[in-house]
Parts: C-alpha cells; structure tokens; sequence
C-alpha cells in the first residue's frame, strides 16, 4: 500500500538562531491510520504537524533532506511542504486541523454558525443560505444545543469543549480526507477530554479519515491511535503499533512518559 | 545569544544622533564668536551665508548660535520636566492596575476628566494660571503628564495580576509592596521607557507651542518656539528664521522617536 | 431578544453615562478652580497693579469672588447647568457662552474635515501595510511618524503656508471664506496640518493591530480551513477596527487641541483663536467657557464612541459592566 502522507528528513529551523526545532524526521502514514505522535513540549511535535500542513509557524524555515527533496508528499507525490505558503487546499487529498487552543482559534466577533458557514460555502460551494443551514446541522450532529439553528452564539458564550466542537465542525466542513490535531483536547477538563476524543474516533470511523494526533498524553494517544510515534529533542526516538510501544516500551524516554499517567490516573490531564 | 547583537539599529542610531546634538548644542554657543542674546542692527536678517550659516534674525543675532543656546533651553527643560510624572504615573499605574477596584475607578475618572480637555487648552491654561517660564512649564506638565504613563501601567499590570505567578507569589506570603516593585515593575518598566521616549518629543513639542504663543518661556531666553513664532511675520520673505528653529526640534524628535523604536524592537524581540 | 440581555444591555448603557457624567462633574469643579487657582488676586491679575480698590472690590464682586467658596461653586454650577454660561466675559461684556456658540461653527468645520482626512488617509494605508509587511508602503508607514513625531503643528502650518499659499499660491493664506465651496477651500490647509499630526500614530497602531490579528491563533484556523485571502481579510479587519476606534476615541481630544493652535497660524475665527485672545486679556468667564465647551464636546465623542464600541463586540459590555474602567 502506498503511504498517504510521506515524511523524509523533515528539517525545520529557527530562522532567527539557526537552531535545529526538527531534525531529519521521516515516517509514513497509510491511508485509513491513526498515528499519534507523542513527546514532551519542545520535542518538535506540533512543528511536524504543522509542516505536514503546510502553514509552519512565522519564523522557522522548513527543509528536506540532500538534494532538495520535499520532505512531504501526498499519495505518491502530489505536493510538497517547502513552507512557502503552499495553500493546503492546492494538495491533492484534502487536510483540515484542529487545534490546541478552542476558543484562541475561533474568531471573537464572528458567530460559531457564521464560521462554520463560511467555510462550507467556500470549500464546498453552496449558496450562503445552505449553507448556514448544514453548518447548524454539523453542529448539532457534533453535540452542540439545538438553539443554535434560531440564535448563533460567540466563542466566548460556549464552553472549552463546546468550542472545539465548533472546532471540529470547522475542519470536517472542508470534507478533509486527512485530519491533524494537535493537542485537541489538551486545554480541555478531563471529563470533556473522554467525550471529545470518543467523537473524533466516532467521526473518523464513519468517514473514514486518516488522522495524525499530537499530544504530550500517552494516555490520549493510546486511547485513540494504532500507532505511535515518540519524538524527543526534534528526534523520533521509538515506533511502533501502540500495543507493542505502551506494552514494551524500548527506550527509556517511553518508559518515563507512560510512567507520568500511570502514576497520577487522570488526575492533571 | 549575544546580547550586543541584538540591540535594534535604530535604537542606536537615535541615541548617536541624540548626542551629536546635545554635544552641537553644548558646544556651538562656547565657540561660536556670536552673543545669541547680544542685538546687532547692522545685520538684520541675513540670509545664510559663509560668516552665518543659519543667516540672522530680526535683530540681527546669529540664527546657528541661537539656536543652539535655545536648544540648552529647551533640552534641559525636557529632561528636567518629565522625570516627576514619570515616576508617579508609574507607580499611579502600578496601584490601580495591581489593586483595581477603587483605586483604578479614581484614576480612570481622573484621567478621564484631565484628558477631556484638549491638550493645548489644557496646557494653555494651567500654564496661564501657574504663570509662564520655566516654574509654569513645571507645573503645566506634572498636572498632565502623569496620566500616558499611568494608563500604560495599569493596563500592563492589570494583565500581568491576573497571571498564575503573581498568585503564587501571594499565597507564598510575599508582601503586595513586594511583589509590585521587585516582580511587577521590572516587568512594566520597560513599556513605560518605551512611552518615556515618545512622550519626550510630545513634551518638547508642547514646550516650543507654549514658546509661540507667547505662554512659554519669556524673550531675551531664547526658545525655538519664541524663534518661529519671530520669524512668522517675515516668512515670505525670510524663510530661514521660522523654518530652522522648527528643523532643530524635529532633528530631535527624530532621534527620540528613533529611541523609542528601538526600545520597543528590542522588548519585541 | 429576552429580557435578561436586555437588562445588561441597560446595566452597560447605564455604567457608561453615569461615569461620563462623573467626569463631566469633575471637568466642572476643575473649570471653577481656574479663578480660584491663580496665585496672588485674580482681580489684580485682571485690573493691572494701578487698579484703584473699589474697582478691585467692584471685579471681586463680578467673578463672585466676595463670597464663600462653597457658595461661589453653587453659583457657578448653578449658572452653568440652567444657563449653560459661565458669566458675561470681561472683554466684551455679553455672555462668554454666546461668544463660543458664535466661534463654533468654524471649528466645527475644522475637526469635521481634520475626522475626515485621518479616517480616509489611515484606514486604506494601514492595511496596505500590513498585508504587505515589509513593502515600501510598509517601510513609509513605519519611517513617517519618526519624522513626523517631532514636528510642533504651527510649524508644519507655516512651511504649508510658505509652500502652498506663498510660493505655489493654490490655497489661502489664511482665513475663510463664504460658502461650502470657500470653506472646503479654506480647510484645506489648516485640516492637513491636524490630519498629518494625527493620521501616522493611527495607521502605526492599526497596523500593528491588524499585524497582530493576522498572527492570532483564529486567522490560522481559517487559513487552515482554505478560506480565500479576501475572506480572511474580513475577519481581520473587524477584529482590527475595535481598537483602532478606541484609540481615535481618546486622540479627539488631541485633534482638538491641535485645531486650537492651527486656528491661530492661519487666523480662523474658531474657539481657539477665541481662547488666546481671552487668555491674553484675562477674561477668566470666557476662558472658562471655552474649556467648559471643549471638554463637553471630548466627552461627548468618548461616550459616542464607547457606545459604538459596545454595538460591533458584545464583550465591551459585558466587561464594562463587571468592572468600570477595569478592563484595558
């Protein structure tokens, strides 16, 4: 099978200092996976996930490795990240993200309904009527109150989990066939972590979305990837399906971040 | 990182020009052969020439020796007067920002109804009231000044109160006075200096307006406001004796501005 | 809309007036000091030191200076709030009120066409900027307010003067001149004078503003959403023009103080050429009048601006309404 997403000595820098963020990363992703990639704040995680998508954060500069090969392609080669300002829609499948911050990543003044409008009429070409009307349906069918279709709200009237919901509808409306989250539910209670992660796995199985997951949790990782990616340092320190890594942990960086949630069960995350 | 690297362009560039002047303006009047206050009927209004490279003005004084024993004036004035709001606007901004409540509302309401009256009336009437000269300036502008500088601080402070350290270093037992002048001000001062540059020019501006409408400081003490509004009745025909005052105090607001650029740069960076 | 929404909506309607009345109050009782403030006898300031005593006496009588202070204040308020005076002037001996009405129109005209001309200078060239970090409208939006920082606004009145109406001759010395015509022609100069000292701090900050809206965390979701560029735009600029209102809101009182001093460089028979001359005869009713006025007017555009500011984001009120003054 060919991979969906092909990462080959993913390089990214900082531009103002030269330092290496991300060093040489490469993995593939099959079509229809969930691979979690997992480490600590710094590792280069969220950088990765980032150049995946092809937006990188304002000052770092993104490479690939010798001799100028893209460091990301798409089902054999449809795109590249060179962190250009490639817009994401450009690539051949389609990628949609969903991020760390709920209520940082929806605008303030602008109603949820509005904003999930916007998007369905831009990406999937329906009239500004229709498509108010879907984006209240996909936020109801996401777990949001009925009330919405009569009165839309502004980010700061929902909750955190609320929001990402409005999130999630966001990035479902571009009809992605690649989902990147980073950190969804990071910012979240604990108790609305559990029901945001069961309704992206719900979402992924019914629509059959191939999903890269970031987090610093092992625990969340486990809960909802085949297989794991642990990153240290800007460095993937340990592979594999997530059974065989939370099972048998080979390195020792591993071994320390399933100790962190054995040890204090839901208690902080 | 090297720290000396890292010090913006332009802050430099603003402080060199800012002492190439202050050392024109010590300098010029020690060796220039010209008396700026002393008349001389038989070389009224000369255009700039070898023996007067700013020409001479209505009486017949030098133009460059002028106006550089006005800039000791003006200069001295600036730097004189704006140490006192400086400091208690600060430490007005720390109280109310950190404190909030009462103490905020009364400097709002205060600031609020000095701000309703616009700037040069304000100015124009303290300084009729307190009296012209310098002792007028004084008081003009500790009346007025302080507010930019306690707005700015408040609103820094009150977004840094609400953070988790300050919380922590209170339940820590550290005392309010405590954690204002050792954790708070480090972290305000330096938006406070950046205000302090920009409002320096504000403050030298306003000096040189008071000058020209005649409520500053009073003839034979030279001031580049006095010099302008001198020279307005002959601004058709001799342009040298309003326009080079006002290119001084530009020079100088330049230099401050380019200070004030640099500073805010480098808090960026 | 339901009825709890639309008592916060009254609560913050309510908060906003009730301090700009308090400021209003304090502005009074500040306009009331100034007899009370200058040192030595106002009366003396007034009469010379050649004043005989029972003209002294007769002035101490006409400021209302004979009486307590508190009784002073009563009168003084008294007046003002049935009458809207502030007693008849020294100088010309009729109410310092109808002096002010009668010098309002022309600085009227003048901050209206100054408005006009910041608005429609900063907003197209902020964006500009901002979209193009970096261009050369960016570098001349950034190196402008350096140089312009600096200049005292009767100056720049004097070399437009030298240039435009001395040596090109396209506008009036100064002065205005009748009709809607004239007085657009008369307004050129002096409003470009107050729109050249106010337009680069409003575009700097906008475009720092807009600089910083595009690099928020809700722009990238729409990036990553595949919006078009001119979508995201939108959303930019409404978060951009909250702030930007704001601060135009508090520089009103700065464009006002600049028509003030630009009225006497290019002679216009405005409020503040009326302040000088009062200032120079001592006229302390008319004086006070003029503040008075002035600052009515300030508070006026603040509360208005307050006001429009709550109307585009729902927030404004509800954290003016948790706190007065509290939130930035």
């Amino acid at each position: 099978m060919t991979a969906l997403i092909r990462v080959r000595d993913l390089t990214v820098t900082a531009r103002a200092t030269g330092a290496t963020l991300v060093d040489g990363v490469s993995f593939d992703v099959e079509p229809g996976e969930t691979v979690g990639i997992v480490g600590e704040s710094g590792s280069g995680k969220s950088l990765t996930l980032r150049a995946i998508l092809g937006m990188p954060p304002a000052g770092v500069a993104v490479a690939g490795g010798k001799g100028g090969a893209a460091p990301v392609t798409f089902d054999g080669g449809a795109g590249d990240a060179d962190g250009t300002g490639d817009a994401p829609q450009a690539r051949a499948p389609r990628m949609a993200m969903i991020f760390q911050d709920p209520v940082a990543s929806l605008d303030p003044l602008c109603g949820v309904v509005r904003q999930v409008a916007e998007v369905i009429r831009y990406r999937q070409g329906a009239s500004r009527r229709e498509s108010r009307a879907r984006a209240a349906d996909l936020l109801v069918s996401l777990g949001l109150p009925e009330s919405l279709r009569g009165r839309d709200r502004y980010p700061d009237q929902l909750s955190g989990g609320q929001c990402q919901r409005v999130g999630l509808a966001m990035a479902l409306a571009v009809r992605p066939d690649i989902l990147l989250c980073d950190e969804p539910t990071t910012a979240l209670d604990v108790t609305v972590q559990r029901r945001i992660l069961d309704l992206l796995a719900d979402r992924r199985d019914r629509l059959g979305l191939t999903m890269l997951f970031v987090t610093h949790n092992l625990g969340v990782a486990a809960h909802l990837c085949s297989r794991l990616i642990v990153m240290e340092h800007g460095h993937i320190v340990e592979t594999g399906p997530t059974a065989r890594v939370v099972g048998d942990p080979h390195h020792p960086y591993t071994r320390r971040l399933i100790d962190a949630i054995a040890h204090i069960p839901e208690a902080t995350r | 990182m090297n720290a000396a690297a890292r010090v913006p362009r332009t802050l430099v560039a603003g402080l060199a020009l800012l002492a190439a002047i202050a050392l024109a303006v010590i300098v010029i009047p020690m060796v220039s052969p010209y008396d700026p206050v002393a008349e001389d009927v038989s070389s009224m209004l000369r255009p700039p020439s070898a023996a007067h490279p700013f020409g001479t003005d209505q009486l017949g004084r030098d133009l460059l020796t002028r106006v550089a024993a006005a800039g000791r004036v003006d200069l001295a004035l600036m730097v004189g007067v704006e140490a006192a709001p400086f400091v208690i606007g600060t430490l007005a901004g720390l109280v109310a920002g950190y404190r909030g409540g009462w103490a905020d509302r009364a400097i709002t309401l205060l600031s609020d109804a000095l701000i309703a009256f616009p700037f040069y009336l304000l100015v124009a009437v303290v300084a009729f009231v307190t009296g012209t000269g310098v002792k007028g300036i004084f008081l003009t502008f500790l009346i007025m000044g302080w507010i930019i500088f306690a707005r700015t601080v408040k609103g820094a402070t009150a977004s840094l109160a609400g953070e988790e350290w300050v919380e922590s270093a209170r339940v820590m037992g550290f005392s309010d006075a405590s954690i204002l002048l050792r954790q708070m001000l480090p972290n305000v001062l330096s938006q406070a200096v950046t205000v302090l540059a920009s409002d320096m020019v504000a403050l030298l501006v306003a000096i040189v307006t008071l000058g020209y409408l005649g409520l500053g400081i009073a003839p034979p003490t030279p001031d580049w406001g006095t010099m302008i509004a001198d020279g307005q009745s002959f601004l058709a025909t001799r342009w040298w004796v309003s326009t080079l005052p006002g290119c001084a105090v530009v020079l100088v607001g330049v230099a401050l501005a380019l200070i004030g650029d640099g500073l805010n740069d480098g808090r960026r960076a | 809309m339901t009825t709890p929404r639309r008592a916060a909506l009254a609560t913050w309607l309510g908060g906003v007036i009730v301090h700009a009345l308090l400021v209003v109050a304090l502005v009074a009782v500040g306009v009331f000091l100034i007899v009370r403030l200058v040192p030595g006898d106002p009366a003396q300031m007034v009469l010379g030191l050649k004043a005989r005593p029972e003209q002294i006496a007769d002035m101490h009588h006409r400021l209302g200076l004979d009486q307590p202070l508190w009784r002073q204040f009563a009168s003084f308020l008294g007046t003002l709030v049935t009458t809207g005076d502030t007693g008849e002037s020294i100088a010309y001996h009729v109410s310092s009120r109808a002096l002010v009405m009668q010098r309002m129109p022309v600085s009227l005209w003048l901050i209206g066409c100054s408005a006009a001309l910041v608005v429609a200078i900063s907003l197209p060239l902020a964006m500009t900027a901002a979209l193009h970090k970096g261009g050369w409208i960016d570098q001349l939006v950034r190196v402008v307010p350096t140089v312009t920082l600096g200049m005292p606004e009767f100056w720049v009145g004097l070399v437009l003067i030298l240039v435009f109406a001395v040596t090109l001759k396209v506008f009036p010395v100064g002065g205005t001149q009748p009709g809607i015509d004239g007085m657009l022609y008369s307004m050129a100069l002096p409003s470009l004078v107050i729109a050249l000292a106010q337009t680069p701090f409003i575009v700097r900050s906008l475009r720092t503003r807009i600089l910083d809206v595009l690099g928020a965390d809700f722009v990238t979701t729409l990036r990553a959403a595949g919006l078009p560029e001119r979508a995201i735009r939108r959303h930019v600029l409404r978060n951009s023009l909250l702030p930007a209102l704001q601060l135009y809101g508090m520089k009103v009182s700065f464009l006002m103080g600049g028509t003030l001093v630009v009225e006497q460089v290019f002679g216009l028979k405005g409020v503040g050429t009326l302040l000088f001359s009062a200032i120079t005869a001592r006229d302390f009713p008319l004086i006070q009048a003029v503040a008075m006025y002035c600052a009515l007017g300030v508070v006026a555009v603040s509360v208005a601006v307050e006001i429009a500011g709550g109307l585009i984001d729902h927030r404004v009120r509800g954290r003016a309404a948790a706190s007065r003054g509290g939130a930035r």
